[in-house]
């Protein structure tokens, strides 16, 4: 069973936790004791080592029966600035930050419900088929967290789940981009000679189709800095950007144009350009008749909770998992507004969150 | 003339070994004791002014025949004197502000001596004013400044000279705006059609400004300094960048402005609010008609002592674009020669000093019968 106000509490006492991308330990030194009370064998990965963060990945064991799929099931322990001293409240319907803060319902929202799912198992006695827990660090920092996973630790699961998605519970994410990252460097020459740099990054810039540019691509300049002195003419300006889209086709000529649009500016005006790229994460499709989808279909259906697709324009732990070769989605959490003060969650989806969970757990087990 | 150049280097050497950056108000302040100390022995009657202003006036006079302005603040941090002080090597000084501008200061004051010792300055209402934050723009120096310079016949800045035969007589105005661009932050992958990007809004504004630049009308309109953005996947919210003008006129900085507020009301970026900030200026310095009778009679002094003067028009500004701005005849650059100020490699030229000295006096001499702007 599912017990709304355990839930509740448990997720604003979670938020209250200062848990930035690679600041997560005092986090994983709340979660580790709470799945070992629920019964999990627990360890935490080597990656903040990797990563130069302060914890690891925490993976959870709970299987208590032989047979049966190996699920895997996970949520981020970091989350977003301005994401210090966080208050939560529940306001009406909702769950809201209180200050300035962002909420850090993504991800605390799957943490909570998460736990929750398992503590209502525990409670009745019941069993948890094989199920395996990962809450992964600095998912917001480029999936750096999933990325210094060994990959064995998550190909030895069957299938995952990853619920980091900012939509309706009930909604699957069976479709995601690949996100490539680039960033440019500019090179003017010294001041007395005159090639200003900031001039060739804005009209390279000015050149630039961004924002949706293509069907199903997206791409932006997203951090741009130069120069030392409003009187000096700026020898370098860096420029950070992404690009990412489901058709790799459509994301090459893409590539292709911010370089050239870099390189022509550069060359009208006598600089200099290096530009480097890099495939942040790769996209994945799933079937719609693969056991993950059947198992995450049915225990919706069970619910009654609306059952929808979407692919997804951004990428989640779910990316790196896919690339290790375990068959992941990424579900709904219910939360809105992600990533800014104005973040909020429906108490009442958190719940349902919740109770899919819990379903996912008993069909998985075996007890449809 | 009684000018003694061991006396001068012994001074300058204390003075420059004291770091007087513009925010290093104990330091300006002992510079500034160190001047009124000096003039008062001169009988000079001396006012130091709550920002650490100075003024020196050879008697009590309500108005000028000559304004000699000076600045006793250095771009150099607290510590430069200590790291490399003040040292002679062959002709040339070396050490913090040793050019731009204490060899300056000194000139005045030794020159003003000599005169004095001389009985030059008789029936001769001559005012110093040294200020302390000209290299950042005067902000807080530049009322007194107007003040003094509304009362005097004449101006002669002290800053230094590129050569014993040069002297500045055009300087361009001088504005710097900071532009603070504020968009609307959406996140770049998932749903770029809500955002409005701050960065690429200013770098419309960079390609248009850089359309500006007029070489020939002496317009220079450069961004020197930009920043924006978050992260890569999220379409920037804030974006920030500093502009450096130079004019020559009044109607090219206004054209200038003219474009900037057009810009800002016709964002390519829709969503993107820019706010201009205009953070200091300078008027330009052009020679007025009176102005250039003055140069003539600065002229014929040049020839009396054999040099052949060249006058230069220069980029920078310094407090004569001040009184000039108020129609003031001015002449800068009377100050000894030196190179490669603002840098560790700044020096002084020994040779000079005595030199321009010679001719700074005689400059101040000729404002005795000189018909200013002031009224008689």
């Amino acid at each position: 069973m599912i017990n709304q106000a355990r839930l509740i509490n448990r997720f604003m006492e979670l938020v209250q936790i200062d848990s930035l991308s690679r600041e997560e330990r005092a986090m994983a030194d709340r979660l580790k004791p709470e799945l070992l009370a629920l019964g999990a064998v627990v360890r935490e990965d080597q990656s903040g080592k990797k990563i130069a963060g302060n914890a690891g990945n925490l993976i959870a064991d709970f299987s208590d029966q032989i047979d049966g799929p190996l699920l895997l099931l996970s949520a981020h322990m970091d989350r977003v600035e301005p994401g210090r001293g966080i208050k939560a409240e529940i306001r009406g319907d909702y769950l809201v930050s209180q200050g300035e803060t962002v909420l850090a319902g993504d991800d605390l929202i799957a943490v909570a419900a998460i736990l929750e799912a398992l503590t209502g198992l525990q409670e009745k006695g019941e069993r948890y088929g094989r199920i395996k827990v990962v809450f992964t660090v600095a998912e917001e920092q480029g999936l750096l967290g999933a990325k210094s996973i060994d990959p064995e630790e998550i190909k030895s699961a069957d299938y995952g789940i990853v619920f980091d998605l900012d939509d309706q519970v009930g909604m699957i994410v069976d479709k995601a981009p690949s996100q490539f990252k680039f960033n440019a460097t500019i090179i003017g020459k010294s001041p007395s000679a005159g090639v200003d740099a900031i001039k060739i990054a804005s009209k390279a810039i000015s050149e630039m189709k961004l924002g949706r540019p293509d069907r199903g691509i997206t791409a932006n300049i997203g951090v741009i800095k130069g120069g030392k002195a409003s009187h000096l003419t700026a020898d370098f300006v860096e420029l950070e950007g992404e690009t990412r889209g489901h058709s790799t086709e459509h994301l090459k000529k893409q590539v292709g144009h911010i370089k050239e649009v870099i390189s022509k500016a550069t060359a009208k005006y006598q600089g200099q350009a290096s530009f480097r790229i890099e495939k942040n994460y790769p996209g994945f499709e799933i079937a719609r008749d693969s056991d993950i989808i059947k198992l995450v279909e049915k225990s919706i259906q069970r619910l009654d909770l609306p059952l929808t697709y979407r692919a997804s324009s951004g990428g989640s732990d779910a990316n790196i998992f896919n690339q290790y070769g375990l068959p992941t989605v990424n579900l709904g959490i219910g939360a809105e507004r992600v990533h800014s003060p104005e973040e909020r969650v429906k108490i009442d989806n958190m719940i349902k969150l919740a109770q899919l969970i819990s379903k996912i757990i008993e069909i998985n087990r075996g007890n449809d | 003339m009684s000018f003694s150049l061991d006396q001068y280097l012994q001074d300058l050497e204390l003075i420059v070994n004291i770091d007087s950056g513009s925010k290093n108000s104990k330091g300006i302040n002992q510079v500034a004791d160190f001047f009124i100390e000096r003039y008062q022995r001169l009988g000079y009657l001396t006012e130091k002014t709550t920002n650490a202003n100075l003024m020196a006036v050879n008697g009590d006079y309500d108005n000028y025949d000559v304004l000699l302005i000076g600045h006793m603040d250095t771009v150099f941090p607290e510590g430069t004197a200590v790291e490399r002080p003040f040292r002679i090597s062959g002709n040339r000084a070396y050490g913090p502000g040793v050019a731009d501008m204490k060899s300056g200061l000194l000139l005045m004051y030794y020159s003003l001596k000599a005169m004095q010792e001389e009985g030059l300055d008789r029936d001769l209402a001559i005012c110093v004013v040294l200020n302390s934050d000209e290299e950042i723009g005067s902000k807080k120096s530049i009322p007194l400044i107007k003040e003094l310079a509304q009362k005097s016949k004449v101006a002669l800045v002290l800053e230094g000279a590129r050569n014993v035969a040069s002297l500045v007589l055009e300087r361009k105005g001088i504005a710097g705006y900071h532009l603070n661009f504020t968009g609307i932050a959406a996140h770049a992958g998932v749903e770029p059609e809500k955002g409005a990007s701050a960065v690429v809004e200013l770098a419309h504004w960079v390609s248009e400004l850089n359309e500006l630049n007029d070489l020939a009308a002496g317009t220079t309109v450069n961004v020197g300094v930009i920043e924006g953005g978050t992260a890569a996947n999220v379409i920037a919210e804030q974006a920030r960048a500093t502009v450096d003008l130079r004019f020559k006129t009044e109607a090219a900085r206004e054209k200038v402005e003219t474009v900037m507020e057009d810009l800002k009301n016709n964002p390519r970026v829709k969503g993107v609010n820019v706010e201009v900030i205009r953070h200091g200026i300078r008027p330009a310095m052009n020679p007025s008609a009176e102005t250039m009778r003055l140069v003539e009679r600065v002229q014929e002094i040049g020839q009396r002592l054999k040099l052949d003067l060249n006058w230069i028009a220069s980029g920078g500004g310094s407090d004569a674009n001040t009184t000039a701005g108020l129609g003031i005849p001015t002449i800068d650059g009377l100050g000894p020669v030196g190179a490669n100020p603002h840098s560790k490699n700044e020096y002084l030229e020994l040779d000079s000093v005595k030199l321009r000295s010679t001719f700074l006096t005689e400059i101040i001499s000729a404002c005795r019968d000189f018909k200013g702007k002031r009224p008689e």
